[in-house]
């Protein structure tokens, strides 16, 4: 009875951290798509005007989602350092970690009942870095199915460039704020050590229970994690440094392209 | 991006990750100094102050990875605390203010409003008092029926 309890309560907690992630990363995007908007309309007016002129413009400017976006990407990037070296404040950051990207947490709360389900602790692992590799996809999905709910509803009126735009900026928001927890769980996945100093058997650094060299391991890191690494790691990244190079100078005229590439996470 | 990969993927002894990490950020600090992405002063304060939050944990965690001193180790881990509570405190700093500031507007509105209201509330009133006056002059209070007033100009009361 208390073991169901407490299983009922573990669903919930994860399921509630989930749903709080999921419309605080939609409430990004719709954010960052309006205040996008917002900095280019200003900037477009700036280069109207004479430079004397936008310096008392300056004043109004800032906004306090600047300054948050500051913090975030603080916070988060400090997380790194401090895993390197400061044990006893990891925990003091670690804290602030879910307000970027809350999956991992959610992830956690949810642990336990999909190890109800699985038979190994191998199949457990993969189901964790499977998820975390396919959430921006399913989210990104999901909103895509929104965005076609939203047409019917609207009986196709709306122009399809906004549609595009609004899409293109869930899925830099969401691939920003979701890739430092893919690389995580796929690093998680490659690292592995040795448990006995005085046995050859290196083990998966967490759960320590996966072997390195199982068939099964060996399949799925060639099959799921090294192409998501190259593809989370390398492709994704490369690809919006490349389209923003070769459309650096477009940038700053087109409200479009403005909007979808300057998220602010 | 890149801090995140490298710092999942570098499998390498913490101080020689730490020093990589501190070149990168050094680099970006660089950067940062000479070709500023922000216009707004505040902003690059902030970023600026984010920058040597990070370089100063950086050189601090170098510091204390090399000499493993439990004493130091603690004062090393102040240090950074304090490098980062100070980035932060001036974030929130200028947020609080900013949000102050926009209560300040809010409030100042809604005072000029509810002034107004009462200003228009007065001189409705006012000008009332002065059509009431005006037809007690005339003896135009009470009319026969179908009867309509001629048509009058009352002085405003508030020129």
């Amino acid at each position: 009875m208390r073991c169901k309890r407490q299983y009922i309560y573990t669903y919930i907690v994860g399921l509630a951290y989930l749903l709080a992630g999921i419309f605080y990363q939609l409430f990004l995007v719709v954010s960052s798509s309006k205040k996008n908007k917002e900095t280019h309309s200003v900037y477009k007016r700036r280069s109207a005007i004479s430079q004397k002129e936008a310096l008392l413009l300056e004043e109004d400017k800032v906004k306090p989602a600047e300054f948050m976006v500051i913090l975030t990407n603080f916070t988060q990037i400090f997380s790194i350092f401090a895993a390197i070296g400061l044990d006893t404040i990891l925990s003091v950051v670690n804290t602030s970690q879910p307000v970027a990207n809350p999956s991992k947490q959610a992830l956690l709360s949810f642990k336990c009942i999909f190890y109800k389900h699985v038979s190994t602790p191998f199949q457990a692992l993969q189901i964790e870095t499977l998820l975390f590799v396919f959430s921006p996809i399913a989210k990104l999905l999901a909103f895509s199915l929104y965005e076609v709910f939203r047409m019917i509803f609207k009986k196709c009126r709306e122009p399809t460039v906004k549609i595009a735009v609004r899409l293109g900026t869930a899925a830099v928001v969401l691939t920003l704020l979701e890739q430092p927890g893919i690389i995580g769980s796929l690093s998680n996945y490659l690292s592995c050590n040795r448990i006995d100093p005085y046995v050859n058997n290196e083990y998966v650094k967490l759960p320590n229970s996966v072997e390195r060299y199982m068939p099964e391991y060996i399949y799925f890191r060639n099959v799921a994690v090294i192409p998501a690494i190259l593809f989370w790691g390398v492709a994704v990244p490369f690809t919006i440094f490349l389209i923003l190079y070769k459309k650096r100078r477009l940038l700053p005229f087109s409200e479009n392209l403005y909007t979808v590439f300057s998220a602010p996470l | 991006m890149l801090l995140f990969t490298l710092g999942s993927v570098l499998t390498l002894a913490d101080i020689a990750k730490a020093q990589i990490f501190f070149w990168i950020v050094q680099l970006y600090y660089e950067l940062l100094l000479r070709s500023s992405p922000y216009t707004e002063k505040a902003l690059f304060q902030a970023e600026k102050y984010c920058a040597q939050a990070y370089r100063l944990t950086l050189l601090t965690i170098t510091f204390k990875l090399s000499l493993q001193n439990t004493g130091l180790s603690i004062a090393c881990d102040i240090l950074s605390v304090l490098t980062a509570i100070d980035a932060v405190a001036y974030i929130i700093f200028h947020v609080a203010k900013l949000h102050l500031k926009t209560l300040k507007d809010n409030v100042k509105k809604f005072l000029k409003i509810r002034k107004e209201n009462a200003e228009t509330k007065k001189l409705f009133k006012l000008t009332l008092a002065s059509l009431r006056k005006h037809h007690f002059e005339k003896e135009e209070i009470s009319f026969e029926k179908h009867r309509r007033r001629i048509v009058i100009s009352v002085e405003r009361p508030y020129e």
